[in-house]
């Protein structure tokens, strides 16, 4: 699962997720993407599974690139331990993204291949997508 | 190239307020440039599939009241959600002046390597060209026949009457590379086949050298 190899801040405080995405939003290396809809949290175990939908049905054919990466540490505490007592321990790594961000994208298969591989990676993200394509894709 | 003419009409109040009445209703707010004045104006939305989600590259004429100006399709912002043009940037395209744009690249043949199982990688779909607009053609044509498995085709040779490549002479524009399960296959194949017997046979000849040694 993705992860970062070192931080600057082991925890960082929660945030909230304001506004659309102003980078990121466009397709850049393949032909086909999914993009988000909605602002979230995306966990590495999401993207992990999202990608693993993705490689399957493909069957090891063309070329996926992820471009989000989960940066942010989200700790929690204990169960059934009294509140206080300090921040909790590091539970797991997050991508925050905002709407119009561009999660996974695709190239070297046919376009019916890819909105299928794009639908069962959408599938396993806590997200609304939507499908794109390269302005400039001939068929 | 080829010449596609749109239609638009000037936009007497700028400014952000005005710009989003100007969406609302359908239309995209647009600037010509590169003359002595900017000419603020708008576009029907509809008119941008022409120029936007194609690969080709055209000279917009664009017909403003009766005036028109040639232009190249030079930049536009699109909504980060629902990818529709937000605005759009003209060029004016002044006589006895080049212009620098980005070609399309245009792939023809069926490369040897990929034939063997090789995968063609296309890392530049666009090449930034300058040159006279009339003399720019419609795509930069690549003929990949010859290309075989680990060869290459780069900016640098590249060679068009009147059209100045600007991207770094060796980009790589088209490439055959290695997959899982290809086959290299050379001209002087013949030769590497009786080669490859003889060395069969020499190891046959020590082989039942060694066995009859053994016995």
């Amino acid at each position: 699962m993705l992860q970062p190899k070192k931080v600057k801040h082991r925890k960082v405080q929660k945030g909230r997720i304001k506004g659309n995405a102003t980078r990121g939003a466009e397709i850049s290396f393949g032909s086909f993407g999914i993009k988000t809809l909605e602002p979230a949290r995306i966990t590495s175990r999401q993207i992990e599974a999202a990608r693993i939908a993705m490689t399957r049905y493909m069957k090891r054919e063309g070329q996926v690139w992820i471009r989000i990466f989960p940066d942010t540490p989200i700790t929690s505490k204990p169960a059934e331990v009294r509140m206080g007592k300090g921040k909790g321990a590091l539970d797991h790594w997050v991508a925050k993204v905002k709407p119009g961000r561009i999660l996974f994208e695709l190239d070297g298969v046919k376009q019916e291949i890819a909105q299928e591989a794009l639908r069962l990676a959408a599938q396993k993200l806590p997200v609304k997508t939507k499908f794109v394509v390269r302005r400039d894709y001939v068929g | 190239m080829k010449t596609v003419t749109i239609k638009g009409s000037v936009r007497e109040k700028i400014g952000t307020k005005h710009a989003k009445d100007h969406r609302r209703k359908g239309f995209v707010p647009a600037v010509i440039y590169g003359a002595d004045e900017n000419t603020h104006i708008i576009i029907d939305e509809r008119e941008f599939n022409k120029i936007v989600y194609t690969p080709d590259v055209y000279n917009v004429k664009i017909d403003v009241e009766g005036k028109e100006y040639s232009t190249i399709f030079q930049d536009a912002q699109f909504h980060p959600v629902t990818d529709d043009v937000l605005h759009a940037d003209f060029l004016m395209v002044q006589d006895g002046k080049p212009v620098k744009l980005k070609m399309p690249v245009k792939l023809t043949g069926s490369a040897i390597g990929v034939r063997n199982g090789g995968k063609l990688a296309q890392p530049m779909r666009r090449v930034a060209v300058k040159g006279m607009i009339d003399a720019l053609p419609d795509g930069i044509e690549i003929d990949i026949t010859k290309l075989r498995i680990g060869q290459s085709i780069k900016v640098g040779t590249l060679k068009i009457d009147g059209v100045e490549f600007l991207d770094p002479e060796s980009s790589v524009m088209v490439a055959v590379r290695a997959a899982r399960g290809a086959v290299d296959e050379d001209l002087d194949g013949e030769e590497d086949e009786e080669g490859d017997d003889e060395e069969s046979s020499e190891e046959g000849e020590e082989k039942k050298e060694e066995a009859s040694s053994e016995e």
